[in-house]
């Protein structure tokens, strides 16, 4: 059963087509790669399996349900932007995660707070970016969650953060859950994974086991990627 | 013990082989419980699919065993893990004559700077 | 959920609500403070510049409070936040329902806040009876005057919730399409509250064509007769209301249709 799942899913806005007929299975347990260029539809296919978008053609299911609050309940998404109204403090950010989500393990939040060394009193815009970007990783890994979809949890940051990031997702996930990742920095965080997709101009060009993928070309799945698409040019 | 490990090999197999490694070399003695799979794979800094997969290929060339429900143990069998030992010394003295040999030592001169340097 | 929502709504609304509030009320106290018989000048100027302020910012107020409203609707629903408010397990009907039921009640405050105002600046026995003299004299006694002043309220209160109501469904149908939203979002609103008027003086024109009395008050010069303006009023009030209900349900089917958060 997978845990998600895309079928004959279709995205345009409005007459520009972003996504093209995706069929996708996900199966669970496993940290999977979303990879592709700036612009491939990456964030289009995770806003539809998050519910910000609805598709314009076909469904898409999380556990085995349609995208809607059934499953919004077993998925912890950490988008690209920064969410949090930025007038509030740590504490209130904890507070309104612990509210709204009854499978936030509060304790476990506070303590990888601690122990980045922020204050629970510190507001939110007073910190720098890579900070607000710890603080709202830790929040959404603090979830019991079934599937966890991070979007380019990587970007714009020092290797020291990277590290960090990449330690705290491997660390905290529930086991039993599932990671899909995405990201156009491939190198960084291919050690992780271990199914990786390819998607290019809205289409899936290949789903394979990472290390299988690197058995077969003898080479990193970041030289696989540049290969496919440096032919396809 | 660290594990390192590069982007353009299959990673099971590199910590599979870091592994025997520190097995070998008694990190973790013969007959020895192995940490949880999710333990190693948080010290190895990977992800718990990977380790998981990297321990089988050790318990496929019966290096640990899996006691049921008990978890993963070092197999007991120090014969074995000598042999093996042997095995890899005798692999990397190959390389390490042929470096030399390429540097223009051969066997008995190689063999004379080990025992000048090891004093 | 939908409380929790809720309160982050009123939260988020009232900081700065709640100033305007109490410029309100500080003015209505130190205006009736003021009120002396033959006051130095000094006295009489802060007298009439408080009077004057709570008028004013009772209208800051309200211009504040609907704009608030209607800017967290967009930024909760289309903006930064929308990422969290749509990935929480609750129904997009319960995301609507919070916001309305936040904007009723900030409305109601801020409307209770000038009646308050006002009870403070003229409510005494004197200035009550004199008022209520002058109504009976010069438009009889068939209509009590709490029951009309009652019906005033309303019919404000009402209209002051279509507004809202027009312009968070100009938003929600503006932002349906992936340029230009804001702007679209503003002529839609325009639209649909111009529309409101527009049904509501053909519904008026109708009925002066049934109701002779209704018919004298619009259209001919002559003195209304109290209980036809009351009519009138509570015409007026019930087809607001109805908008409202209308308008509530038209939101909550559109927003279920989902949204795209760009």
């Amino acid at each position: 059963m997978p845990i998600l799942k895309y079928q004959n899913v279709s995205k345009s806005f409005g007459k520009k087509p972003i996504l093209k007929n995706i069929n996708l299975n996900i199966n669970s347990g496993k940290i999977v790669g979303l990879l592709g260029q700036n612009g491939a539809g990456k964030s289009t296919m995770i806003k539809l399996a998050t519910g910000l978008l609805t598709p314009t053609f076909g469904q898409v299911f999380v556990d085995n349900h349609p995208v809607g609050i059934a499953s919004k309940r077993v998925v912890s998404y950490l988008p690209e932007r920064t969410y949090l109204d930025k007038s509030i403090r740590v504490k209130d950010a904890l507070k309104l995660f612990q509210e709204f989500y009854d499978n936030f393990d509060i304790i476990k939040a506070k303590q990888l707070i601690q122990d980045l060394g922020l204050s629970f009193d510190t507001r939110i815009a007073t910190m720098s970016k890579g900070m607000q970007e710890k603080l709202q990783l830790i929040l959404v890994m603090s979830r019991n969650a079934k599937l966890y979809i991070l979007d380019e949890p990587l970007g714009g940051i020092d290797p020291a953060t990277r590290d960090y990031i990449l330690d705290t997702i491997l660390s905290n996930f529930a086991s039993g859950a599932t990671l899909l990742i995405s990201t156009h920095l491939i190198a960084d965080i291919e050690r992780i994974l271990d199914e990786v997709i390819f998607i290019d101009h809205g289409e899936i060009i290949l789903t394979a086991s990472a290390d299988e993928l690197r058995s077969e070309y003898q080479t990193s799945i970041d030289e696989i990627f540049r290969q496919k698409f440096h032919a396809q040019k | 013990m660290d594990f390192h490990f590069t982007n353009d090999r299959p990673i099971y197999l590199q910590i599979a082989e870091q592994l025997e490694c520190y097995i070998i070399a008694g990190h973790f003695p013969p007959g020895e419980k192995l940490p949880s799979v999710r333990d190693l794979a948080l010290y190895a800094k990977v992800n718990p699919n990977t380790m998981q997969k990297a321990l089988t290929e050790l318990e496929q060339h019966r290096i640990i065993t899996t006691e049921r429900t008990n978890g993963k143990y070092v197999t007991s069998d120090q014969n074995f893990l000598a042999k093996l030992r042997d095995k890899h010394a005798e692999l990397t003295t190959k390389e390490y004559l042929k470096a030399m040999s390429n540097l223009g030592f051969d066997k008995k001169s190689t063999i004379t700077f080990i025992k000048m340097k090891g004093r | 959920m939908f409380t929790k929502l809720l309160k982050y709504h009123l939260q988020s609304i009232y900081k700065q609500a709640i100033i305007f509030m109490a410029i309100v009320l500080i003015c209505a106290i130190v205006s009736r403070l003021t009120a002396f018989d033959n006051p130095p000048f000094i006295i009489l100027f802060i007298n009439k510049f408080t009077n004057g302020c709570a008028f004013g910012f009772t209208v800051g107020l309200i211009i504040n409070v609907v704009m608030r409203t209607w800017a967290r609707f967009i930024t909760n629903t289309y903006g930064d936040e929308s990422y969290l408010t749509h990935t929480l397990p609750v129904s997009k009907h319960t995301i609507w329902a919070a916001i309305f039921i936040a904007s009723v009640i900030v409305t109601i405050t801020s409307i209770l806040t000038f009646i308050i105002a006002i009870l403070i600046m003229y409510g005494s026995p004197d200035i009550i009876s004199s008022i209520s003299q002058f109504f009976y004299d010069s438009f009889g006694t068939n209509i009590k005057l709490s029951t009309f002043i009652t019906v005033l309220i309303l019919g404000v209160f009402l209209q002051l919730l279509f507004t809202l109501q027009a312009g968070f469904c100009g938003i929600i149908i503006g932002y349906r399409g992936y340029n230009y939203r804001l702007v679209r979002s503003v002529i839609y609103s325009i639209a649909i509250y111009n529309l409101g008027s527009i049904i509501l003086f053909t519904l008026a024109l109708i009925w002066s064509c049934f109701d002779h009395d209704i018919n004298q008050l619009l259209f001919q010069n002559i003195t209304p007769e109290i209980s036809t303006v009351f009519r009138l009023l509570l015409g007026v009030t019930v087809v607001y209301f109805i908008y409202i209900i209308s308008i509530y349900f038209i939101n909550a089917k559109l927003l279920s249709r989902g949204v795209d958060v760009e």
